[in-house]
């Protein structure tokens, strides 16, 4: 079998390291050590919340929050398709009084 | 689970050695001494791998002790039956945790691998070493993902071509087209950065 000469030349030029006894111990020490250590545990529902909560709003936040507020407010204050009836001499009175003109199109 | 922490403990110098399997399922029941031995049998072929692809010793200690922690945490989930073995698995989390600190920390530039700090003749065949190296991972940090990995383990694993597909998780036809085609693409971006052969970075 002869071996491609990108595979001699890679493995020539990346030997493999010298691992010593001691660094493989030192490096399992290490992991024994971070299993003794408290783990992190994963976020509950209420710490979000929380955690939501105490993030700091954007400047025009609470503005735009009342703005919305109100505009459901008075979005609900707004006669609907029923109450027609009660526009209707509103609507008659304006056209009375606005003087006949074409409108341009 | 009680009856293998008591072989694992029965199972001194002269017994058998425990397989993976038995060790994980001590590791899963809580024994140290179960996951150390676990550890001891895979941890350097692991350290090297990890140490090839991303280049120095101090990045392969962290990710080999993430990949140790892992199997503490995963070992009562672990499935003897599945289809991965789990040095395979393990040699798929150590690329895989290599690869990631490779793309998050890229390697020192060539120009610093190379300064030449101490003069002596060991001192300079270390730097030149390294500097191959760097040119090597370098190039191959330029290739695809799944190429690079696939050379990663090719070169570096010191692991057989059937071993290398089982950690990818492909056929052994797949493996050797995708190696192929990482071997060709490693070739250009060799040449892109100006080596075309031994002599130049020998």
């Amino acid at each position: 079998v002869i071996d491609d000469p990108l595979d001699v030349f890679v493995r020539s030029a990346t030997a493999t390291p010298d691992l010593s006894d001691r660094r493989v111990q030192t490096m399992m020490r290490g992991v024994m050590t971070r299993l003794d250590q408290p783990q992190q545990k994963d976020p509950s529902w209420t710490a979000a919340a929380w955690r939501i909560l105490r993030t700091p709003l954007p400047r025009y936040a609470v503005q735009m929050l009342t703005a919305a507020l109100f505009g459901v407010l008075f979005g609900s204050a707004i006669p609907q398709s029923g109450d027609r009836g009660q526009q209707q001499p509103l609507v008659s009175l304006i056209s009375a009084s606005a003087p006949s003109q074409p409108l341009g199109f | 689970v009680v009856s293998t922490i008591n072989s694992l403990r029965q199972d001194n110098g002269d017994q058998p050695e425990c397989d993976d399997d038995a060790l994980l399922v001590g590791t899963a029941a809580g024994d140290r001494k179960a996951f150390q031995r676990l550890m001891e049998r895979h941890s350097k072929p692991m350290l090297a791998l990890s140490q090839r692809v991303v280049g120095n010793a101090h990045d392969a200690d962290e990710v080999v002790q993430e990949a140790f922690l892992k199997v503490w945490s995963v070992a009562e989930r672990w499935d003897p039956d599945g289809k991965a073995t789990f040095s395979t698995w393990l040699y798929r989390v150590v690329l895989n945790g290599s690869l990631d600190r490779l793309r998050r920390a890229p390697m020192a530039s060539l120009d610093e691998a190379s300064e030449i700090t101490d003069p002596t003749p060991s001192s300079l065949d270390q730097t030149l070493a390294r500097q191959r190296h760097k040119i090597i991972v370098q190039a191959m940090t330029r290739l695809p993902a799944r190429q690079q990995a696939a050379l990663s383990l090719h070169y570096f694993g010191e692991i057989s071509g059937p071993q290398v597909a089982d950690v990818l998780d492909l056929s052994l036809s797949a493996c050797e087209a995708l190696l192929a085609r990482g071997k060709k693409a490693l070739r250009k971006a060799l040449a892109d950065l100006g080596i075309a052969g031994l002599g130049d970075i020998l």
